[in-house]
């Protein structure tokens, strides 16, 4: 394997080469429907409808009722006109998007509103996404060279970083509206037995072109504007007691439209807080320590600095806050005064895996109000820097 | 746009065979490449995917959540590739094997995808199992929530993950 590939590039590849059957599925079914009586447990009812085919007379019965239904869906076919619509002409006229806004409404928890921007060769150049409700709450999210900026407006903070794995998860949220690739994948759905696609012409210019792809319970409606012949809107349904009901609907606004001059540009109050990953070295190193000697390492020296009232190094041990943002965070957040550090550690695993971090729990002794006290914080989490290999650093806050 | 599996696994047990075929459409290559893993060869992994297709349809009946669906199978094809191998079934013709692409015409994969089969079997079951359903399925993320009755962003992220394992495997 070339560790320098994408390894979706070679998950695809090792796809290609494990090939599916013309016939599997008939072979398989075929099997199951010699297999003498070896049924799935607990099912009556297909026990039942098994034995009465079993029956010759049924046999002859169900062949006729096959053979009628075949002579029934040649005789439509013969009579359903082509359309002069083909979804091939969507995917060429797709080739010159180089700009594209779209809504989706409801958002839910996920996207509401994305820009996309490509170059001559179709290549996505910029893209911005906002999110309205997420855990961190409403976050606005714009990827251009190579950069991700994250503004997190409830924090009201900006966060600038370069991780491959979240600009994959970027691109991954945002194929799942691509216009490009859902009119790709529609039409080779076409050839699907699964999938059942109509197409309506449009019979004016002011009448968009209506293509349905029905599947196992989930309709999409497919509307495309009958000039440009780009896709307009997608409504999607769901089968819910025998109606197909409204899950929501993406609208495709401004095709090619130049994109406004600050759109993948974010822009936070002044009094943001702005961390730069990419520009500033976050954490601590790790050197010769073990990954859990580095994580306890680095919250013993962000409150030893608190200690110390070296809020700089306490700043770069917490995701490289800048001093006064974090001086100002602790004076308005944290009423007590850190006196020692009484234990770090052990490393626990982090409740979340996906934050690929640990949590450090440890305990000061603290005064608050002349009084000393012991407290134990059992939530800080320590992960490496992204993008900054061999370095660690707190996250999440404390 | 798609049916989980738990839904269709209820639909078979609720005598449904059109719901079956669906489920082995769904993961025949995905139950390929697990058969591949073990036996090496297209020709016998193919007759153990059939055969763990067989086998897990007379025991649906068994399965605690049908949601589990997917890797319950990859589970059970790994047991009948384990059996094929023991039984060491003899090479299929190689009339057969000239209708394969050109690049594993012999039946085998390079050995560049079998080590990348072989990290892709070192991932949690949860991974492999949306691992093998977009690329092997060709689904989208979002078909993926559907078929696992998982969120997109449960998804995407054990998608992200499953990404950094396979690279930090490759790297070692």
């Amino acid at each position: 394997m070339n560790p320098e590939e994408k390894i979706e590039t070679q998950l695809e590849q090792l796809a290609q080469a494990v090939p599916s059957g013309d016939s599997f599925v008939h072979d398989v079914m075929s099997r199951i429907e010699t297999s003498s009586d070896k049924l799935p447990k607990q099912s009556i009812h297909i026990h039942f409808v098994r034995r009465l085919f079993m029956k010759r007379t049924m046999k002859f019965a169900a062949a006729a009722i096959v053979l009628i239904a075949a002579l029934l869906s040649l005789t439509l076919l013969d009579k359903t006109v082509t359309p002069a619509y083909a979804i091939e002409q969507t995917i060429e006229a797709n080739r010159s998007l180089r700009f594209i806004h779209l809504k989706c409404d409801p958002a839910g928890e996920g996207v509401e509103e994305i820009w996309a921007r490509f170059d001559e060769n179709g290549q996505l150049q910029n893209l911005r996404m906002n999110f309205p409700n997420t855990d961190d709450g409403p976050k606005d999210v714009v990827w251009q060279e190579g950069k991700a900026e994250v503004w997190f407006k409830k924090k009201n903070s900006v966060t600038v970083v370069v991780e491959e794995a979240m600009l994959a998860r970027l691109k991954m949220s945002y194929a799942d509206f691509d216009p490009k690739l859902i009119v790709k994948y529609l039409y080779r759905s076409q050839g699907s037995e699964k999938v059942q696609i109509e197409i309506q012409d449009s019979r004016s210019k002011d009448q968009p072109i209506i293509i349905t792809s029905t599947t196992n319970g989930f309709r999409d409606v497919f509307k495309v504007n009958p000039e440009t012949l780009l896709l307009e809107q997608i409504e999607k349904f769901a089968l819910k007691e025998g109606q197909y009901v409204s899950l929501g609907s993406i609208k495709y606004l401004d095709y090619n439209q130049p994109a406004a001059a600050d759109v993948f540009v974010l822009n936070p109050p002044a009094d943001a807080m702005r961390v730069d990953q990419t520009t500033q070295v976050v954490g601590l190193e790790q050197g010769q320590m073990t990954n859990d000697q580095a994580a306890v390492e680095v919250v013993r020296r962000f409150w030893q600095a608190i200690i110390e009232d070296d809020y700089q190094t306490a700043g770069q041990m917490m995701e490289g806050i800048p001093a006064e943002a974090l001086k100002k965070i602790f004076a308005e957040n944290f009423k007590a005064k850190v006196v020692k550090i009484v234990s770090v550690g052990p490393v626990k695993p982090h409740p979340n895996p996906a934050t690929k971090g640990v949590v450090v729990p440890c305990t000061l002794e603290i005064e608050i109000d002349g009084q000393t006290t012991q407290q134990t914080f059992d939530r800080i989490g320590v992960r490496q820097v992204y993008n900054q290999p061999g370095r660690w650093t707190i996250f999440g806050g404390i | 746009m798609t049916f989980s599996d738990a839904v269709l696994v209820k639909e078979v047990l609720d005598g449904s065979k059109d719901a079956y075929a669906e489920l082995v459409r769904r993961y025949e290559r995905p139950a390929r490449a697990v058969a591949m893993h073990v036996l090496g060869n297209y020709h016998a992994a193919e007759d153990a995917a059939q055969e763990a297709f067989v086998k897990a349809y007379q025991q649906l009946g068994r399965l605690n959540r049908a949601d589990a669906f997917g890797p319950w199978l990859l589970m059970i094809v790994r047991r009948c590739a384990l059996d094929v191998a023991d039984k060491k079934r003899p090479e299929t013709s190689l009339d057969a094997a000239g209708q394969l692409p050109a690049h594993q015409q012999n039946g085998h994969l390079d050995e560049a995808k079998q080590q990348l089969l072989k990290c892709l079997m070192r991932l949690g079951e949860s991974e492999r199992q949306v691992v093998m359903l977009r690329y092997f399925g060709g689904h989208t993320v979002r078909e993926l929530a559907h078929i696992t009755g998982r969120s997109v962003g449960t998804v995407t992220k054990q998608l992200s993950r499953a990404h950094q394992n396979l690279r930090n495997q490759i790297k070692e």
